[in-house]
Parts: C-alpha cells; structure tokens; sequence
C-alpha cells in the first residue's frame, strides 16, 4: 500500500501490456471468425460440387439402365435371334456403334443410348440421346433426337452437339468415361463402367470422384 | 494520495479515445458490407437449396412440383413449395405444401422473379428458364434457372463462394 502513494493511476507500462493483451485476445477472435467463414464457405463449394457431380451422375446412369427398350423387343426375341428387320433391334446398344472414343484417350468418353420411350415429348417414341465429353472445355453436353435410330456408327460430331449439363462457371469435370465393364461381351450380359472427376472452376483443390457400374438391363440375354 | 498522480492525464486518454474511433470508424463499414453480403447470400443460398429439393421432390414422386411465388419485387415476399392438383395454378387446391418460405426471415432483401410460379416436372427439359433475383439494394444475388433443368447461382458483387454472372 506504500507504493500505492508514488502511482496511483496507470503507468505506460501497465498500460502497454494491458494493450498487448487485450489486442491478442482480438487476434484471436478475428482469426476465429475468419477461419470459421473460410471453412463455411468451403464446406458450401463442397457439398454444391457434389450434388451437382452426383444428380448428373444419376441423370446418365438412369439413361444408361433404359439403354435398349423397346415394348416389342420380348416379342422379337421369342423366336430366337431377332431379325434384323424387327424393330427392336434397332435400339440395341452396340459395344462399337455406341461408344466412341476420342483419339488419344484410353477409354470412350462418348455414349449413345437408344430407347422407346411410350410418352415421348416429341416424335412418335425413339428417343436417340448422345453424352459427350468435351475435354478442352471440361463440360458435359447431352443431346438428344426423337428418330428412329439408324445404324451408324458414332463419331466426333455426333458426341460435340448438345446442351451442356453443368455450368462450367462452377463445376469443370476433369475426366469422363464410359468403359464396358470387364467380362462384357459384344452380345450377351453387358455393363458399362461410368467414372467421372470433377473440380469446382474457382478452387481446383475441392475436387471428387465417381464410379457406377451400371448393367445394361434390356440385353439380349 | 499526497503526491501527484502519475498514470494517464485526460488529454492522453482522449488521444487513445480518439485513435480507437478512427479505427473503428475504418473497420465497422467493411463489417457491414460483409454483413449485408452474407444476408444476401444466405437468402439466394436458402432459395437454391429450396428450388433443388423442389427438384427433387418432382423426380422423387414422380409429380409435378409447384413454387409459388408471391409478393414479387416488394420486401414482403413469400414462396411456397406445392403439390398443386393444377400443376400451373397457384391459387387452386393444393394436395399439400412440402416448404414455405418468407421475407421475415432475411430482413431488408427484396426478391424478385421473373415468374409467378415455377413448375418443376419429372421429365427432364422441361424447367422455365429465368432468374430470381435477390437484392438488399447495394447487393444483388441470382439464382437462375436453365430449361435442361439446371439450377445455378450468381452474382457480380462478389459474394464468398458465388460465381460471377
């Protein structure tokens, strides 16, 4: 209490440690709320990445699994191997004829699927649909006919055409695959091996994968 | 408490005073601008969430799924997710309401769409396409809709995690 007597308010040395506290408390609170905006936003660009890459992902496995139906096509087959004039046939899918892959790439990242579709938007029922991949601007197209499926074989102009079906403003997909599963056959039991990986265009680090085996369900088996 | 006191005068105090509102003066402004962003994208955020499970609740039923937007452009907005019986007729019945929504919980933004209503049906392209813009009126925020069924965000203020439109 005698010393009391000399300094009674604060001295510039008390007050310069009460500064240096009080501003590490306010660091610590600002480093706090950033980090927590930081991880926010990142956990926002995650979870829209995903569900994006996954309702596309669910988009073209369910074009896939229709791949190949035609009402008539049990009928067709009750005689055995079809003739090549019934109808159905035309909608098979062809390992060759509907894959295509882009030179220099290991596997196809082009896909036709032909099917009837009994309610159809427009046209009388065949619903011709091609997915592309387009590898220099990173984005997916789709596009699709309501003709009756000829017999050519697909090629780079057919798989370039399209809508696209991701913004590349958000989501670029960094590869695309439709590989015929191992084991499949030319005719028989067929599925295809669908792998996607897609970054988001602002932060190239936040990026996934996806695989799907997705068997082809109106095979001539 | 004879001798003379040696801590702070009132002019020190006053200089430190001083010095603390011109940085706070600096910094609550950008506080603010931060602020109302993230009213702003919060609000386009619930909205794109909410367009998605509309989306999804169409392919899921297998149904066309109805939002009905009300009170468009004016600060006392509302939209409701519905299972119409009349899938383009807000005002008829309604076979149940799946979300709803309204301004009073995103004070000071005003939303404006460039429909009524927004029908979302299992068969893809199929959607309307258009905007539905969110502003407080310094920031803007869109969430847009595309005819191949695709929903996306935007903005030219520079939202956190918003792409440019």
């Amino acid at each position: 209490m005698l010393k009391l007597n000399k300094n009674s308010g604060f001295s510039v040395m008390e007050m310069l440690v009460s500064l240096v506290a009080g501003l590490v408390v306010v660091a610590g609170a600002i480093s706090l709320f950033t980090t927590v905006m930081v991880s926010g936003n990142t956990t926002l660009m995650l979870s829209r990445l995903n569900q994006d890459v996954q309702s596309i992902t669910d988009i073209m496995v369910r074009d896939i699994q229709r791949a190949g139906y035609h009402p008539s096509a049990a009928q067709d087959m009750a005689l055995g191997t079809p003739a090549s004039s019934a109808k159905s046939t035309k909608y098979q899918f062809s390992t060759t004829a509907d894959l295509y892959t882009t030179s220099g790439a290991t596997a196809p990242g082009c896909i036709r699927i032909k099917y009837w579709d009994p309610d159809p938007p427009s046209g009388d029922g065949s619903v011709i649909r091609i997915y592309g991949y387009d590898a220099t601007n990173k984005t997916l197209k789709v596009s699709t006919s309501y003709t009756e499926p000829g017999s050519s074989a697909l090629g780079s102009g057919d798989c370039s055409g399209g809508n696209k079906l991701l913004s590349e403003t958000e989501v670029l997909i960094d590869s695309l695959s439709f590989a015929l599963a191992s084991g499949s056959g030319a005719t028989g039991m067929r599925a295809i091996e669908l792998a996607i990986s897609a970054s988001h265009t602002t932060r190239p680090a936040l990026s996934m994968s996806l695989q799907r085996q997705v068997k082809l369900r109106n095979d001539g088996y | 408490m004879k001798k003379r006191q040696a801590g702070l005068t009132l002019i020190e105090l006053l200089i430190g005073l001083v010095v603390m509102a011109v940085l706070l003066s600096i910094a609550v402004p950008s506080f603010q601008t931060l602020r109302h962003q993230n009213t702003v994208r919060s609000a386009g955020m619930a909205i794109y969430a909410d367009l998605q499970l509309a989306r999804s609740e169409a392919i899921k039923r297998n149904k066309d799924i109805t939002v009905c937007f009300t009170g468009s452009g004016t600060s006392n907005w509302s939209y409701q997710i519905n299972d119409l019986v009349d899938s383009s007729d807000c005002d008829g019945s309604i076979n149940e309401i799946i979300e709803t929504s309204n301004s009073q919980d995103y004070p000071a933004v005003t939303l404006t769409s460039s429909y009524t209503h927004l029908a979302f049906k299992p068969r893809r392209n199929t959607l309307t396409s258009g905007n539905v813009t969110l502003s407080n009126g310094s920031q803007e925020m869109k969430v847009i809709s595309w005819n191949n069924s695709i929903i996306r965000t935007c903005s030219d203020d520079e939202l956190i995690g918003v792409p440019a439109c």
